[in-house]
């Protein structure tokens, strides 16, 4: 996995989400701290052994985005996720501006938080080869031809990019959130969009799974889409 | 100051009229007793030179009984008079008795061709005040000073009465005047307390209460009319918030409902993995569904507490509907609908493209919901003659009865009637809609289309006649 032996401190006074959080990101392999109140984690973080600290702002003793100016400030450089309920624009400037390296709305699915992580630590897939494959399913990223067991599918541009996001993404979950944003560059979340993304889905499956004896894409249900040969 | 000013507004009125009309008495009791006391004077100074004229002819030297007798004769019913003559050459021929050492002057200077007469006025030496009067004239050819002197007394007397009467009158009239303004400003101001006294009933239960308007014509009446008005709209916007937080709570219930029974079902006995897998899934099914919600009542409520701001550019309005549409057509398809676009190339707009793209694609998705399969969905967009952008999206649904028109844009509403099977929405996709139209200055409506179906009409200002 690529998150193993991660260090990450999981500043988070929500008892059971921050339980969440430690487990989720034990299984990815990481090595979790939790702190419940700024206070905590703010010397915690002040000790600089992490790789990766994940900040809730509504906290307890010290508020969060006061304690990510103080550590930027002393010059903790560890890339910060800022974990927040509040959802309005200023707060993400303000945010960002504090010295946030990303953020994510609370409630968010964990498959996401992963991929956010991914990317803030550059372990995800910057190295696209030429020829993606899951199973016997290949893309060639060059001509974005698709072949199963050698036979070609015929896809539609929107179904070949989907495709070749749930390739880049292979055994991991990604939700329809991810997909909106990633695949349609939406960044409105009110929009009737995940339907559109369902039929989507649905027809890419038609034509890469239909009457194979091994389904690759798989829907988890409440949570998203994962392309992958095992079971999941 | 405080203390003024915590005085009731009817007191300070009845405080300032009195002292103001106080103010302007006092002022007139003294310009009028000035000038009563100066035309006293001037009156007993024409009398004095008269009688000095009179007396003139008589004074003949040696002095004669008749002169005597003029000037001496202490007749009660007269007033006193006293008299002087002096020569031209500043000795006393003729002081009258009375005045015993009493001057009524300095010796007259020398005397001169002018015939002038010296007013001045004397305080004797027993405090009492005289009016002097003298000229020269010429008695057998010589030059003599005649002096005659008459009580001031009199006319002080006069003005001091005056004075007396109009100050023991003025408290009283200023009592009055408080009176008449205690009076007056309390009836003015009668509607004030009155209204006030209504205000103070109402409350969230009886809303529709009204302030009474007495007079509509003055500012009092028309104070009352605006608290009306405002009333009004208060009581709209909470019988709406009313409405929507029941709303609300339903449609945030049934979610949670769901999620509450399916866990417990699942805890039920034992089940196999892949059952528990089931449970976890379906909760977290109506996890997003809640998600969802909230995510779209956060979004109206930023946008009604005006944090939305637009973020205009200008850009082509038919590629923007082109795209949409073929972003939906996929839905369409499922229900074997069609969309067709019917676009002029080129017409440039000006708004905001993110929310203007999430109106159109709520106007499409509406309709595929809303319309039976097979049925196909056109989308115009054309310039009016007054300059106005019309966005159309016209389906072959069963139509919305006109009573419905209205109301299909408020939040959480659906048409009962025409509700589809297998059609859920949150209720709230018009509402954003209407939101986002209104937020351009646009207006939507929803009108018959030929034959059947519904014909939305979105429509915006032009480049031409856009607000700035």
């Amino acid at each position: 996995m690529d998150l193993t032996g991660l260090r990450v401190l999981v500043v988070e006074d929500e008892r059971k989400v921050a339980r969440a959080l430690q487990e989720g990101l034990l299984r990815e392999g990481c090595v979790v701290k939790l702190a419940s109140s700024g206070e905590e984690g703010f010397f915690e973080a002040m000790s600089g052994e992490f790789d990766l600290i994940l900040l809730d702002l509504n906290l307890p003793a010290r508020d969060g985005l006061e304690v990510l100016q103080t550590l930027r400030k002393r010059r903790v450089s560890s890339p910060v996720l800022v974990l927040t309920a509040r959802d309005s624009v200023e707060d993400r400037v303000l945010g960002l501006e504090t010295g946030a390296d990303d953020y994510l709305t609370k409630p968010f699915a964990f498959a996401e938080l992963v991929a956010r992580m991914k990317v803030l630590l550059r372990r995800g897939h910057d190295d696209v080869s030429d020829t993606l494959a899951v199973s016997d399913l290949e893309l060639q990223s060059a001509t974005r031809s698709v072949t199963r067991n050698g036979v070609p599918v015929h896809l539609t541009a929107k179904e070949t990019d989907l495709l070749l996001y749930l390739m880049l993404h292979k055994d991991q979950i990604v939700t329809r959130a991810m997909i909106a944003r990633d695949v349609w560059h939406d960044t409105q979340r009110a929009t009737p969009l995940d339907n559109v993304i369902d039929v989507h889905i649905a027809h890419l499956r038609k034509k890469v799974d239909d009457g194979r004896p091994v389904k690759l894409l798989h829907t988890v249900r409440g949570i998203g889409f994962v392309l992958t040969q095992k079971k999941p | 100051m405080t203390a003024w000013k915590n005085l009731p507004i009817r007191i300070r009125l009845t405080l300032l009229h009195t002292m103001l009309f106080g103010g302007i008495m006092l002022l007139f009791v003294i310009g009028s007793l000035g000038f009563f006391f100066l035309y006293l004077k001037q009156h007993q100074d024409a009398v004095l030179k008269e009688d000095l004229e009179v007396i003139q002819q008589f004074v003949r030297l040696p002095f004669d009984a008749e002169f005597k007798d003029l000037v001496q004769s202490h007749d009660p019913q007269k007033y006193e008079r006293f008299c002087e003559v002096w020569s031209g050459d500043g000795s006393l021929l003729f002081r009258s008795q009375d005045l015993g050492d009493q001057a009524l002057g300095p010796a007259p200077a020398a005397a001169d061709s002018t015939k002038s007469f010296n007013y001045q006025s004397l305080l004797f030496a027993d405090g009492t005040r005289w009016r002097v009067v003298g000229s020269y004239h010429r008695s057998r050819g010589e030059a003599v000073f005649l002096r005659i002197a008459v009580s001031e007394e009199p006319l002080y007397d006069e003005i001091s009465d005056a004075a007396v009467v109009l100050l023991t009158l003025s408290p009283l009239v200023l009592v009055l005047v408080a009176a008449s303004a205690y009076y007056v400003s309390g009836r003015m101001l009668s509607p004030v307390e009155l209204m006030a006294a209504t205000a103070r009933k109402i409350s969230a239960e009886n809303l529709d209460d009204r302030l009474p308007v007495l007079n509509p014509k003055d500012e009092l009446g028309l104070l009352a009319a605006t608290f009306n008005d405002l009333l009004e709209r208060v009581h709209r916007s909470f019988d709406q918030l009313k409405r929507f937080t029941a709303d609300a709570s339903h449609e945030l219930r049934t979610p949670l409902t769901a999620m509450r029974s399916v866990g417990e079902i699942g805890l039920q006995g034992t089940s196999t993995e892949s059952e528990y897998r089931e449970v976890i899934g379906s909760m977290l099914e109506e996890n997003e569904r809640l998600t969802d919600l909230v995510e779209k009542l956060l979004f109206l409520s930023r946008a009604d507490g005006g944090r939305l701001p637009l973020d205009r550019s200008l850009f082509n309005l038919p590629d923007l509907i082109r795209e949409t549409a073929d972003l939906m057509g996929v839905l369409a398809e499922e229900k074997k609908q069609s969309i067709s676009v019917n676009v002029p190339g080129v017409l440039p707009l000006s708004a905001d493209r993110g929310l203007l793209r999430q109106a159109i694609l709520g106007l499409i998705d509406n309709a595929i919901k809303y319309s039976p399969d097979h049925s196909s969905i056109r989308v115009t967009a054309s310039v009016s003659g007054n300059g106005l952008i019309y966005i159309d999206v016209i389906n072959e649904g069963p139509g919305i009865p006109p009573e419905f028109r209205e109301e299909i844009f408020e939040r959480f509403a659906r048409v009962k009637a025409h509700e589809v099977e297998g059609a859920r929405g949150t209720g709230l996709g018009l509402s954003i809609v209407r939101w986002i139209v209104h937020a351009h200055a646009g207006t939507v409506q929803v009108s018959d289309g030929e034959g059947h179906g519904s014909v939305f009409r979105v429509a915006l200002p032009g480049p031409g006649n856009s607000p700035a």
